[in-house]
C-alpha cells in the first residue's frame, strides 16, 4: 500500500446522515475543517460524535451524504482506506496489546517495516524517535503496555498514529484520563502540532475546548446545532448550547460533617504490579458522611489503594479498619458484605461483565441475597423490577433492560454501575475517576448522587484526576505521591495551586 | 438492521458453514476414492432408515449429551476440560468397583449408589486440575490431557488385575474386561429388539437440571459471571478460583456418570476401549451445541447419526470408519471460522447494506 504524502488542505464532510435501528445517528451533519485548523467537536454522549468520526474513518458508510479530502470525494470502504488518505485516529479506548511492548505495539501497524520473513524493529525505533523528537512526545519503546498509565498509554496511541504517517488527526476525547498536568502538556503539544496538520478533537471539556479550538461545532441528538469560532464564545454559552440548558456543576457547600472515623488506614504497604511498593506506610482516615478527595497523578498508587482496600490486592503489611475491624486481606466478598461500594476505575472490563444484560450486572454482587434469589433460585421478577426501577431512577438509556451492558455508551455504563453500588445502601463508598470521560449532564448527575449518599451519613473516597471534580465535591483533599499521603487539607486551604504543587512532589508548599 | 435480517444472516451463515464443511469433506473422499454422495447419503440418512439403526444413533448420543453438559459447565465458567476421556474412564471404574462389591443389593439401591460412585470418581479426576489450576496456576489443558494418559494406564490396569473376570482365568482366553455385572445395575432396555436403555431419560433430565444451574440460579450466575469476566466476578465478590473448582467438578462427575450410564445401559461390564473418544467428541458437540443443553442435545444426536454412519460407510461403501475423525475435525475447524465471523459486527453491517440494495431494487421492481 502506497501512502500518498500529499497535505491534506481542505477536508469536508457534506449532509452526512446515518440511521440506526430507532435512532437517527447523523442527521444532516455538514462541517469543514482546513489546514492548520483545531475542530473542536462538542457534544454530550449520544449526541453522535463518535458515530460521526467512524463514519470518517470508513468504519461505518454514511446512508447520505459525502466526504471531499482536497476538494475530491472519497470512499472509505475501511480504516485502511481513510489511513491510506492520512487520516488517523486515536480512540477512546486504546487500541493496545497489553502484553506486548511499545515498539512492538507500534510495528504491528507498521507495513513499511514488515518484510516477508523478518520484522525490522530498529527502523520502527527509529521512526519512534523522530516522531518523539518532532513533537516532544516522549515514550519509553521498551516498556510494556500494561506497565503504562492510562495517560502514558494515551502517548503511545498520538505516536503510533503519528508514526504510521497520519497527517490529519482525530482525537476521540483525548483528555478524558489525563491529569491535569497533562492535559496542560498535551494542549501545548496539540497546538504546536497544529502548525504541521489539522485536528478534530472530541471533547466534554470545555475549558480545554476554549483554550485549544479555533472553531467549534456542537451536536446535540445527531445534528449540527451551532458552529462557529471559539474565541467569540464563553465557555457557559458553550454549555448551554451543548445540553439545551443551563448546567452548573453541583457544589459541596455543607459545613464539614461531624462523623466519627470509620475508614481508618494505618501504615499500609501495597506492591504494584510490578513488585515494587506502590504504597508505602500510606496512613488516611476518613470518617463518615464527609468525602475525602485523593488527588494525585495518576500512577502513584491510587489504583493499588482502592484495589487493597477491596480485598482485590494483597496487602503486604498494615491495617484497613473499617467500622472496627480490620479487613485487610479479607475476600471481596466479605469485603463487600462489610458493606463496601467500589466504583472502579476500569468501568468496562471491572465494573461490569459486559456480555451479562443491564438486569444481570445490576445484581453482580447480590445474586445471593433474599432478595433475588429464593434458595439459590434467582427471582426474575424481583430481578427484572430492580433493573427497571433503576433504570428511571439513574434515568440509565437503554432500549430495554436485557441489553448487554457491554453495548451501552460509557456515560451510561457508569450509571449502571453506581446504580448497582448505590442502590445496594453501602456504609462506604470508594469512587474512582466517577466522571472520567462522562459529559456534564451525566457528570452532573453522578456528583448530585454522590453528594445525596453523603448527606446520609455515608464516608466517600474519591479518587479522581481532576482537581475541579476534587475541588467542587471535596470535606478534605488528600494528595497523594508516590505511594504515600503528602498533606491532608481542609477544603478551604485546597486550591489548584496548592494542590498542584503537592502532587508534584513538594511537601511544604510554602518554600515555593 | 432488523431483527429479521439478524436471524436471516446467522442461519444463512450456519448454512454456508455446513456446505463448506462437506465440500472440503467431499474433497478428502475423492482423495480416497470414495463415492462422495453415497458416503455422504449413507452417514447422513442411512441410520435413520430403520428403527434399530435409529436406535443405536440415541444410544451413542446418550454419553456425547452428558459429557457435552458437563464439558459446557466447564466452559462458561472459564476453564476449559479436555480430560472427559479420563474422567469417564475413572466412573466406570468406580461404578464397577460398587456393582462388584455390593452385587447383592437390590436395584434402587445399587444403581444410584453405583452411578454417584461414577460421578464421585469422575468428579476427583475432574477436581485434580481445578484445584491445580485455583492454587498454581497450573494450566488446565496440560493437566487434563496428562490426567487422561493416567486414567487410560489406571483403566487398564484394573481390567487386567482386580477387576478381571474370574472365568477368563479360568477359560484363559485373558480378555480384559471384568465380569458381568450384577442385574442391579442394569438400566432397562425399554424398546423391544433395541439396545435403547432408560439413560435417555437420564440424559434429558441431566440436561434440564444444567439448564437450570447456569440460567435459574445464582451459582450458575456467578459460573457464567467468572466465565464471562474473571476480573468483573472478582470485583462483584465472586470467588473465582472456587468456582472454577466447582465447575471442574461438575464437569468431572458429568463424564464419570456418562461412563456409568454407558456401562449400566449397554455393556453391562466395564470393557477395555469402551470411552471410544466420546471425551474428545463431547468437546465438538458441547461447543457445535453452542455450550447450551437446548443445543448441545440436537449436537449430540448429530454426532450419534455420524458415528453410526461411519460404520455403516464402512460396511456399504468400504469407506473406513476414521473418516468420521477426519470429518469431525473438518467441522471443528469449520465452527471455529463461523463463530468469528458471526462475531464480526462490521461484516454483517456490510452484508446489511447489500441486502438493503436488494431489497430497494426488488421492491422498485414490484411497483
Amino acid at each position: 500500500m502506497e501512502l500518498t504524502q500529499k497535505k491534506i488542505t481542505n477536508l469536508r464532510m457534506e449532509h452526512i446522515t446515518k440511521r440506526f435501528p430507532g435512532v437517527l445517528a447523523s442527521d444532516d451533519i455538514t462541517l469543514e475543517i482546513s489546514e492548520g485548523q483545531i475542530l473542536a467537536l462538542v457534544g454530550e454522549n449520544g449526541a453522535g460524535k463518535t458515530t460521526l468520526m467512524n463514519i470518517l474513518m470508513g468504519l461505518y458508510q454514511p446512508d447520505e451524504g459525502r466526504i471531499l479530502i482536497n476538494g475530491e470525494e472519497v470512499h472509505f470502504r475501511s480504516p485502511n482506506d481513510a489511513f491510506a488518505a492520512g487520516l488517523g485516529m486515536v480512540h477512546q479506548q486504546y487500541m493496545l496489546v497489553a502484553n506486548m511492548t511499545v515498539l512492538e505495539n507500534i510495528a504491528l501497524g507498521f507495513k513499511a517495516a514488515w518484510s516477508p520473513y523478518k520484522l525490522d524493529l530498529g527502523m520502527v525505533r527509529d521512526r519512534i524517535t523522530e516522531i518523539a523528537k518532532k513533537y516532544g512526545l516522549v515514550v519509553d519503546p521498551d516498556a510494556y503496555i500494561w506497565q503504562l498509565s492510562v495517560g502514558e498509554q494515551q502517548r503511545v496511541e498520538l505516536v503510533k498514529t503519528l508514526c504510521l504517517g497520519a497527517r490529519f488527526l482525530i482525537l476521540d476525547e483525548p483528555t478524558s484520563a489525563l491529569t491535569p498536568q497533562e492535559t496542560d502538556e498535551l494542549i501545548v503539544l496539540l497546538k504546536n502540532m497544529s502548525s504541521e496538520l489539522s485536528i478534530i478533537f472530541i471533547s466534554h471539556k470545555l475549558q480545554e475546548v476554549k483554550d485549544l479550538s479555533d472553531k467549534i461545532t456542537i451536536l446535540r441528538h445527531g445534528a449540527v446545532v451551532f458552529e462557529g469560532n471559539t474565541h467569540e464564545h464563553s465557555p457557559s454559552d458553550i454549555a448551554a448550547l451543548m445540553t439545551g440548558h443551563e448546567v452548573d456543576l453541583p457544589l459541596n457547600e455543607e459545613p464539614a460533617p461531624e462523623g466519627v472515623p470509620v475508614l481508618d488506614i494505618k501504615n499500609l504497604n501495597v506492591k504494584s504490579d510490578r513488585g515494587f511498593l506502590a504504597l508505602k506506610d500510606l496512613n488516611l482516615t476518613i470518617s463518615s458522611g464527609e468525602i475525602v478527595g485523593l488527588a494525585g497523578v495518576s500512577g502513584n498508587g491510587q489504583r493499588e489503594l482502592a484495589e487493597a482496600i477491596n480485598g482485590l490486592r494483597k496487602v503486604e503489611s498494615g491495617e484497613i479498619q473499617f467500622y472496627g475491624e480490620n479487613i485487610a486481606n479479607k475476600s471481596p466478598h466479605h469485603i463487600i458484605e462489610a458493606g463496601m461500594g467500589y466504583i472502579p476505575e476500569e468501568r468496562n472490563t471491572e465494573g461490569i461483565v459486559p456480555s451479562f444484560s443491564l438486569k444481570e450486572n445490576l445484581i453482580l454482587k447480590d445474586t445471593e441475597h433474599d432478595e433475588f434469589s429464593n434458595h439459590a433460585f434467582l427471582k426474575n421478577k424481583a430481578i427484572d423490577k430492580n433493573a427497571e426501577d433503576l433504570r428511571v431512577k439513574f434515568d440509565i438509556r437503554s432500549p430495554n433492560i436485557s441489553i448487554a451492558a457491554g453495548s451501552l455508551s460509557g456515560g451510561n455504563i457508569q450509571k449502571v454501575i453506581l446504580a448497582r453500588e448505590i442502590s445496594r445502601r453501602p456504609k462506604f463508598l470508594i469512587a474512582v475517576y466517577p466522571i472520567r470521560g462522562l459529559d456534564l449532564g451525566a457528570a452532573e448527575f453522578i456528583h448530585k448522587q454522590l453528594l445525596e449518599i453523603r448527606r446520609e451519613g455515608i464516608g466517600i473516597l474519591l479518587i479522581s484526576e481532576e482537581l475541579d471534580e476534587i475541588l467542587d465535591l471535596s470535606d478534605r483533599v488528600a494528595v497523594i505521591f508516590k505511594g504515600q499521603i503528602q498533606k491532608v487539607l481542609d477544603r478551604k486551604d485546597a486550591n489548584r495551586r496548592s494542590l498542584g504543587i503537592l502532587m508534584a512532589g513538594v511537601k511544604d508548599d510554602q518554600t515555593v | 438492521m432488523t431483527k429479521q435480517f439478524r436471524v436471516l444472516y446467522k442461519v444463512t451463515i450456519i448454512i454456508l458453514a455446513i456446505l463448506a464443511a462437506m465440500l472440503i469433506g467431499s474433497i478428502i473422499l475423492m482423495t480416497i476414492g470414495a463415492d462422495v454422495f453415497k458416503t455422504y447419503r449413507v452417514i447422513l440418512f442411512e441410520p435413520l432408515k430403520t428403527t434399530l439403526q435409529l436406535t443405536e444413533v440415541l444410544i451413542r448420543a446418550i454419553p456425547l449429551t452428558i459429557i457435552a453438559l458437563g464439558i459446557s459447565v466447564a466452559y462458561r465458567s472459564g476453564i476449559i476440560n479436555i480430560g472427559a476421556e479420563g474422567q469417564m474412564a475413572m466412573g466406570i471404574l468406580g461404578t464397577t468397583a460398587v456393582a462388584l462389591a455390593f452385587p447383592e443389593l437390590p436395584k434402587p439401591i445399587l444403581l444410584p449408589m453405583a452411578i454417584l460412585a461414577g460421578a464421585m470418581a469422575g468428579g476427583v479426576w475432574g477436581f485434580i486440575p481445578g484445584i491445580l489450576r485455583a492454587k498454581l496456576q497450573v494450566s488446565e489443558l496440560l493437566s487434563t490431557v496428562m490426567l487422561n494418559y493416567i486414567a487410560a494406564q489406571i483403566y487398564t490396569f484394573m481390567l487386567r488385575g482386580p477387576f478381571l473376570d474370574p472365568a477368563e482365568l479360568t477359560m484363559g482366553s485373558g480378555t480384559p474386561q471384568s465380569m458381568r455385572l450384577s442385574r442391579g445395575i442394569w438400566l432397562d432396555r425399554f424398546l423391544k429388539g433395541t439396545r435403547l436403555h432408560t439413560g435417555i431419560f437420564f440424559a434429558l433430565f441431566l440436561a434440564l437440571l444444567i439448564y437450570l444451574l447456569l440460567w435459574k440460579t445464582n451459582y450458575g450466575y456467578k459460573m457464567r459471571a467468572a466465565g464471562a469476566s474473571a476480573r468483573a466476578a472478582r470485583y462483584g465478590g465472586i470467588s473465582v478460583t472456587w468456582y472454577l473448582v466447582i465447575a471442574m467438578v461438575i464437569s468431572g462427575a458429568f463424564a464419570g456418570m456418562a461412563g456409568a450410564i454407558e456401562i449400566a445401559g449397554v455393556h453391562r461390564r466395564a470393557i477395555e476401549g469402551i470411552t471410544g473418544g466420546y471425551g474428545f467428541s463431547g468437546i465438538v458437540v458441547a461447543l457445535f451445541g453452542g455450550l447450551h443443553p437446548a443445543g448441545i442435545i440436537p449436537a449430540s444426536f448429530f454426532f450419534g447419526l455420524l458415528i453410526v454412519g461411519a460404520d455403516m460407510t464402512q460396511r456399504m461403501v468400504g469407506v473406513p470408519a476414521n473418516m468420521v475423525n477426519v470429518l469431525q475435525g473438518v467441522i471443528i475447524l469449520v465452527i471455529v471460522a463461523t463463530k468469528m465471523i458471526l462475531a464480526d459486527p462490521y461484516l454483517m453491517e456490510r452484508v446489511w447494506r447489500k441486502y438493503q440494495g436488494i431489497g430497494k431494487k426488488h421492491v422498485e421492481v414490484e411497483a
